[in-house]
C-alpha cells in the first residue's frame, strides 16, 4: 500500500492508493515471506550459490525448504535434533567470527536432507550448515569430528 | 597441475594468503600444515568430494519431492 501527500490546497494533488494482491499460485500453506540466509561461500560444490530463503511451510514440519535464489538448487532441511540425540557441533572460533555470532543462541543448525525413491529420507550431519539467526550469515561447515559423523543418516531410526 | 618438491618445514604460498607447509613426513604419510584467511575453507579432499555430491543428490530429490506434492494436490 502506498499513498501521497494531499494537500488540500492543491487541487491537483492526488490521494493514491495501492493495494497489491499477493499472488498465490499454490494452494499450499506456504507464506512467500522467508528468512533470508546470505552464503558468503555459498555451498560446497556451490561456491556462487550464496543467497538463499529458509522457509517453513506446515506441511513439509519439521522440514523446512531452503530455497536458493541465485541458482534453481534448493533444499529440504531440517534441525538435527529432529533426526539424532546428542548431536553437538563444534564451531571454531574461525567460524564464529565469520558468522558474527555474539551469542550461543544466535547460532542455529539445519542439516540438508536427501529423499530417495524408496520414499526414505536420509540427512547430511557431516556437513551441517550453521547460521546467525541475528543476521542471516551462514555457512556449510565440516566439523572437527566429520569422521564421525554420517552422510547419509537415515530418519525415523 | 604445478608440482614441487619440499622437505620438511618448507611451505608453498598460494594466493599470497594461503600458506601450505609441510611439518612431518613419515613413511607413509605427510603431515601438513595449512594457513588461511577464516573464510577460506580448507578440508581432506574426499570430504568436500562427498559432502559436494551429496548436495547435488539432495537439491535433485528435493525438486522431485516438491513436484510430487503439488501433482498430488491437483
Amino acid at each position: 500500500m502506498a499513498y501521497a501527500a494531499y494537500d488540500p490546497n492543491d487541487c491537483r494533488a492526488m490521494l493514491t492508493i495501492e493495494h497489491t494482491i499477493p499472488e498465490s499460485t499454490s494452494p499450499s500453506a506456504e507464506r512467500p515471506e522467508g528468512v533470508p540466509l546470505h552464503f558468503p561461500g555459498g555451498l560446497l560444490g556451490f561456491e556462487s550459490n550464496k543467497q538463499f530463503e529458509l522457509i517453513s511451510d506446515d506441511e513439509l514440519k519439521p522440514f523446512q525448504w531452503l530455497k536458493g535464489l541465485d541458482a534453481d538448487q534448493s533444499f529440504l532441511v531440517i534441525p538435527p535434533a529432529f533426526v539424532v540425540v546428542n548431536y553437538s557441533v563444534e564451531i571454531s572460533d574461525d567460524d564464529v567470527a565469520l558468522l558474527g555470532i555474539q551469542s550461543p543462541e544466535d547460532a542455529q543448525v539445519i542439516c540438508i536432507a536427501t529423499y530417495h525413491p524408496n520414499e526414505t529420507v536420509t540427512v547430511n550431519l557431516k556437513g551441517p550448515i550453521i547460521f546467525n539467526q541475528q543476521t542471516g550469515k551462514a555457512r556449510q561447515i565440516v566439523p572437527l569430528n566429520a569422521a564421525e559423523l554420517s552422510l547419509s543418516h537415515p530418519m525415523g531410526n | 597441475m604445478l608440482v614441487l618438491s619440499r622437505k620438511p618445514k618448507e611451505s608453498i604460498v598460494i594466493n599470497g594468503n594461503v600458506t601450505v607447509s609441510v611439518l612431518r613426513v613419515d613413511n607413509e604419510n605427510v603431515r601438513i600444515g595449512i594457513e588461511a584467511p577464516i573464510e577460506v575453507p580448507v578440508m581432506r579432499q574426499e570430504i568436500y568430494n562427498e559432502i559436494s555430491q551429496n548436495n547435488q543428490a539432495a537439491a535433485g530429490s528435493a525438486k522431485a519431492k516438491i513436484k510430487i506434492k503439488q501433482l498430488a494436490k491437483n
